[in-house]
């Protein structure tokens, strides 16, 4: 493969990171709009309809697996797997957000209603006359 | 063994770019037919692996896709080849056919007596 083709397939395939929910959104059509082809195919051949939709998910592969396949090939899953797991587990990034909690006045607004709705407000009787 | 031969590793890629050449613009259903119709129904392709294979040549910009109609009125996506996957196209049929006739000429060798 030409250095140029290896450059466009490594930034494709980074760009695609960005644009998970959409490309995914994108690609599920693509095999909806692929499964019906197959049916119309087969039903045409003389297929129940439920026949023809059997064989055409036998045929693909399985829609779940053909999905998995083509994510792998779309990004880079090594990569786009470190980003997601240091945006949530990284200790650095929860001390951030931690400090970004204490110095923010809505959250501190926030908490401290909170607090007050567990803590200070009395616990509610319905029949306090009674009681 | 069964009946039907598998796809031959690489050689998905040429068979939908040759596909793409011979027919013009086509979705993914369609290219994953042709191929099994042109090898007489011996080739047993399973249609999933078509995807990734179309990615990977969009990737590399040898296709390039657009949704559009089919002729039973149904959206699909279409792929069409491009300049730069016509030559790719001609530089892997030449190395394909070259590969191949090496190993014709290693297989007719005489055995030694």
């Amino acid at each position: 493969m030409s250095l140029l083709r290896s450059m466009r397939t490594g930034f494709r395939r980074f760009g695609a990171i960005f644009y998970k929910r959409q490309r995914d959104a994108e690609f599920a059509a693509e095999l909806k709009s692929h499964l019906q082809l197959h049916m119309e195919d087969n039903v045409r051949a003389g297929m129940t309809p439920e026949a023809a939709r059997r064989e055409a998910l036998l045929k693909l592969g399985g829609v779940e697996q053909t999905k998995e396949n083509y994510r792998d090939r779309r990004g880079l899953p090594v990569l786009g797997d470190t980003f997601s797991r240091f945006a949530i587990r990284s200790p650095h990034a929860a001390q951030i957000t931690g400090l970004h909690r204490g110095h923010h006045p809505g959250h501190c607004a926030r908490d401290r209603s909170h607090h007050r709705a567990i803590h200070c407000r009395p616990f509610h009787t319905p029949h306090t006359a009674a009681v | 063994m069964g009946d039907k031969a598998d796809v031959w590793q690489g050689t998905l890629t040429l068979m939908i770019l040759k596909t793409l050449e011979t027919l013009g613009p086509l979705h993914g259903y369609g290219i994953a037919r042709r191929i099994e119709q042109i090898s007489g129904e011996v080739l047993s392709l399973n249609y999933g692996t078509v995807y990734p294979a179309l990615l990977k040549l969009e990737q590399e910009g040898s296709i390039e896709c657009a949704w559009g109609v089919s002729d039973n009125n149904r959206k699909a996506k279409y792929y069409k080849l491009t300049r730069a996957g016509r030559k790719q196209l001609g530089r892997e049929a030449r190395e394909w056919q070259q590969a191949q006739a090496i190993l014709a000429k290693v297989l007719s060798a005489e055995p030694s007596t």
